[in-house]
């Protein structure tokens, strides 16, 4: 039963779908790692991009991956906004607050949703939504492959930023020692909502990069998502950009070969065993370096 | 401790008054019970040794399906398989403390949720476990002393019965060793360990008491409900709504979780049934009023306002 | 002074209650939370029968009057709810969606001895064994699984040519779609299918690709899938994806609702689904009951009005025919109802198991140049059953 062909395809589709994964938690872990902030509406931020393609969809009927243009911004400054009003208040209250501020963001962001939208699942539709690409024996989805590109692009130009400009640096400096960075003069509280901003932006952008594949419910969708980013991150380090990618790619591979070989009722199973693994024998996940003791 | 002890029989006399005063309003009451005594029993691991824990539901759930298929299954009356299943329950934390307590920070409280998850799909999917899918009934119980656990009257006196004995338990633990022991790995494990106490051990003890009494509630529930489903018993929102309750009444206070569940699962059916269709989303906007306003959970922050008046009167006089 | 708080209480409880001369009836709907989407949907159709039947004179000459009461999509609300409902004394109760909530509800209205009928629940358990008090107009799984398998019967006999042997189940794991499953695993054995392929996901994962690779490894001549809407759109195109062909596909839930063929076009051609009605079933009244339905909606209904629209239709003959309000003979006039409406006959009988059941005939529906089209049983049918499916190459 082992077909390679079969096995090389699912592997494919593995690797896409952890893409997106990836894109969803390095958000997260961006935001974790600057902020020590759990956040759970991460989920909910996905699925706001979604529903954004979705409202561009019906006002101008443009294909989704245009809204981005829109969204991006859009996005960016609801989440300094929502750091600045919300979480900023409360950077020095205990760490669980943080937590309980975004679960009830979360629950906000879904109801909303839900008044305006209304719970009917919504997804848009491009013509090319069954289309595939064919190499060698292998058939790749063309949303999937988009997808794919996207996430590379994204997260190549986060890689760029974090390395190659100043307020990149900043950020880098304030996950790595906050103390340190400020004592050297920068503004932390502007790179933490800065931060937040390009979170949100990030999160945005899967929404936006999922909807011709899969379906936005206001308040269901979104805790998936912040469960898959959980996973994700917590699979390659919690704080490391590379290490979500790493993640994702894991998530997304061992997810499709668990359901493909073994029982299909158990697919986020796999994923969650193998956190949990990770968590009990490299708790500083896969790819982090060193323990990091609070 | 004779402040708590006359809020406690304060609590049991508002409970005995309750029927009395909304008897057609019991399943909010026995709900606001449950809530009560599942966030105070969180708040025994989350609280007192700072374990936030968001997989509770899944000793909701043990307890619920140890009760529904000892009743359906084996014909065991429900009090044995309700202890049996916090024997469980116990079990399970121990093994899973054992197993994560080594970690520290969000690692814990992430693990949490991949356990009561992965539990989810075991119930889901073992049907000859659990029923499977599709639901387990509870048709018939049996009568003790010509009580019919199926009547809400009894089935409030059991929820308050069982909100009393968690509030009783941590009222006792929090003068005791073992409370002073918790609120010290709690505040500086490394100190803690200096000073002769076991951190691990701590938290292990606090983890299997939780567990057992969630579970306890549970076994409870699930005969409220009297049909039970994988997706509604180990529901992630459940867990987090425990863990909600008790962080917004006040962790690591006594009364705390209890008025947290009293405030939010109280209001949110006043909304339920004015505001129709936003309720959950006024729900949310409260939440992050409290947390903006009040950090320390409703509790906290009312015991730290007395504090600081008591102490301003004394440098007044 | 405890019995004047007391008093004051009890008189605001009693401020709401029975306003002279109206007969009330109790709902139970899911409004916010997970399934609004359906509550909104059923309270579309029950709008549109409570102006039928106030038009009409209302019930014994009063007007009927309905309480509603959101369940927020859970079982410990929708008790609350019914709790109040019982105290206020409506002779009966409808409701409510998802079996996780009517479930709970049936237990509790059946120790309260008040009338449930119930909204949108079609798990068998729910009737099955079910008690005196709790009675569905609608299907149930074994009905729904049996439309199927007597589909897929009736094409093997109009079609030799084709043979269809093997059989392939993938559905979520929620009750619904598992007792769809259970049943319809049953009927192929009894019928001679062979299972091929059984897969069932989590659902809120929406990539198919593994099982629908694995599928076509086992090439099933007939497809039958349960999955709600979103997943049911995603298979959908996955299976043109990854060139899972069948002769028959059948998609329960997800294919009947009208935005299935907006989301999923063309790959809609030929999927077949059951419902319990459909507008162009030659059931006299079906074609203004739709067009009423379309103009109370605002948009296309589905069998969800229509089923909104029935349980009061229902529960208003009850009342009508017990002639009080208590809730005995509100019950004894349930059990002999003989009613015909537009969406179907109603009598409530027990039988295999069931209690209170109404043996309704499920419709088998056809999508046709992007339009539902109910194709079986051949007496209610409006077109012929299109079939075999053409493979995706040839599309």
């Amino acid at each position: 039963m082992l077909d390679l062909a079969i096995f090389i395809q699912n592997l494919a589709n593995g690797l896409l779908i952890g893409g997106v994964y990836a894109l969803i938690g390095v958000g997260l872990t961006l935001v974790f790692g600057v902020m020590r902030t759990i956040n759970f509406a991460h989920g909910d931020f996905v699925v706001l991009g979604m529903y954004g393609a979705v409202l561009f969809d019906l006002v101008f009927g443009f294909d989704p991956y245009l809204s981005l243009l829109i969204a991006l911004p859009v996005a960016f400054v609801v989440g300094m906004v929502v750091e600045r009003a919300i979480l900023a208040p409360i950077a020095d209250a205990p760490a669980e607050s943080s937590l309980l501020a975004t679960l009830g963001l979360s629950l906000i962001i879904g109801n909303l949703l839900l008044l305006t939208f209304g719970g009917e699942p919504r997804s848009v539709q491009v013509p090319y939504a069954s289309d595939t690409v064919r190499i060698g024996e292998v058939n790749l989805s063309v949303v999937l492959l988009a997808a794919g590109a996207a996430t590379t692009a994204m997260i190549g130009a986060l890689y760029w930023f974090l390395e190659r400009t100043e307020r990149g640096r900043a950020v880098r400096a304030t996950a790595e020692n906050r103390l340190g960075a400020e004592l050297v003069g920068i503004d932390t509280r502007r790179v933490q909502s800065f931060v937040f901003g390009m979170g949100t932006a990030l999160a945005v952008t899967a929404g936006v990069t999922l909807i011709p594949l899969l379906f936005a419910t206001p308040t269901f969708t979104g805790a998936i998502f912040t469960l898959k980013a959980f996973v994700v991150t917590v699979l390659g380090g919690l704080g490391r950009v590379g290490a979500a990618i790493g993640g994702g790619l894991l998530l997304g591979v061992v997810e499709v070969l668990g359901a493909s070989y073994f029982l299909s009722e158990y697919r986020d199973a796999y994923g969650l065993l193998a956190f949990l693994l990770v968590l009990l024998l490299r708790p500083e996940g896969l790819f982090g370096k060193t323990v990091k003791r609070v | 401790m004779r402040t708590h002890l006359l809020g406690l029989a304060a609590f049991v006399a508002l409970g005995l008054a309750y029927p009395v005063l909304f008897p057609s309003a019991l399943t909010i009451a026995i709900t606001i019970l449950l809530f009560v005594g599942w966030a105070t029993a969180w708040d025994v691991l989350g609280g007192w040794a700072g374990q936030v824990s968001l997989g509770h539901a899944a000793f909701v759930g043990l307890g619920a399906y140890f009760v529904a298929i000892g009743v359906t299954e084996y014909g065991l009356a429900p009090w044995w398989s309700a202890l049996l299943g916090m024997a469980v329950a116990a079990a399970l934390a121990f093994a899973w403390g054992w197993l994560t307590f080594g970690l520290r920070g969000p690692y814990f409280t992430l693990s949490t949720i991949a356990f009561a998850e992965i539990l989810r799909l075991v119930a889901i999917n073992e049907g000859w476990l659990t029923g499977g899918a599709t639901g387990v009934f509870i048709m018939t119980l049996p009568e003790p002393f010509g009580l019919d656990l199926f009547d809400r009257q009894t089935q409030y006196w059991l929820a308050l019965g069982f909100a009393v004995l968690v509030i009783g338990i941590v009222v006792a633990l929090s003068r005791g060793r073992f409370g002073y022991a918790l609120r010290a790995v709690r505040e500086d494990e490394d100190a803690a360990m200096a000073a002769g106490i076991d951190p691990k051990r701590t938290k292990l003890k606090a983890f299997m008491l939780s567990g057992a009494l969630t579970a306890l509630g549970g076994g409870l529930y699930g005969i409220v409900l009297s049909f039970l489903e994988p997706h509604v018993m180990f529901y992630l929102l459940l867990s987090v709504q425990i863990a909600l309750t008790a962080i917004i009444g006040g962790r690591g206070t006594i009364w705390g979780p209890a008025a947290g569940a009293m405030v939010l699962i109280g209001s949110g059916e006043v909304f339920r049934t004015t505001f129709a269709e936003a309720n959950l989303l006024i729900y949310g906007v409260l939440i992050l009023v409290i947390v903006l306003f009040a950090p320390r959970g409703l509790v906290g922050e009312a015991t730290r306002r007395a504090i600081r008046r008591r102490y301003a009167k004394r440098a007044q006089s | 002074m405890r019995y004047g708080i007391a008093a004051a209480l009890a008189a605001t409880t009693l401020a709401f209650a029975v306003p002279a001369q109206a007969v009330e009836i109790g709902v139970v709907n899911s409004l916010s939370g997970n399934f609004a989407t359906f509550g909104e949907r059923y309270r579309t159709g029950m709008e549109l029968a409570l102006e039928e039947i106030n038009a009409a004179g209302g019930v014994d000459g009063e007007p009927l009057e309905l309480v509603w009461q959101d369940d927020r999509s859970e079982a410990q609300s929708a008790l609350a709810a019914a709790e109040q409902l019982d105290a206020r004394g409506v002779p009966l109760i409808i409701g409510s969606y998802a079996s996780s909530i009517t479930g709970p509800m049936a237990q509790f209205l059946t120790r309260r001895e008040v009338p449930l009928l119930v909204l949108g629940s079609a798990d068998n358990s729910i009737t099955k064994p079910g008690s005196e008090w709790v009675f569905r107009a609608k299907h149930n799984s074994s009905i729904v699984a049996k439309a199927y398998f007597d589909y897929f019967d009736f094409l093997r006999e109009t079609h030799p040519d084709v043979p269809l042997e093997t059989v392939g189940f993938l559905y979520g794991n929620g009750a619904w779609p598992t007792s769809l499953a259970e049943t319809g695993r049953e009927l192929a054995e009894e019928r001679g299918y062979e299972i091929v392929a059984d897969q069932s996901y989590d659902q809120g994962v929406t990539d198919f690709r593994p099982i629908l690779n694995r599928f076509r490894a086992e090439d099933p001549d007939v497809l039958y899938i349960v999955s709600y809407a979103e997943d049911g759109v995603a298979i959908t195109r996955q299976m043109k994806e990854v060139g899972l062909d069948a002769e028959v596909i059948a998609i329960d839930t997800a294919a009947a609702l009208p935005s299935f063929v907006d989301q999923v076009g063309d790959l809609a051609e030929n999927v077949a689904t059951v419902v319990s009605w459909s507008k162009d079933v030659q059931y006299p009244g079906a074609q203004q009951l739709y067009e009423d339905l379309k103009a109370k909606a605002g948009s296309e209904p589905s069998f969800y009005e229509a089923e909104g629209y029935l349980a009061l239709k229902v529960a208003a003959d009850a009342l009508q025919r017990a002639g009080s309000t208590d809730r005995a003979a509100v019950r004894e006039a349930l059990a002999a109802t003989d009613l015909e409406t537009p969406v179907t006959t109603v009598t409530f009988e027990d039988y295999d198991g069931f209690q209170n059941q109404n043996p309704i005939r499920s419709l088998v529906l056809q999508i046709q140049d992007g339009d539902h089209v109910t194709v079986f049983p051949d007496d209610l049918a409006a077109a012929e059953a299109r079939h075999p499916t053409p493979p995706w190459s040839e599309r």
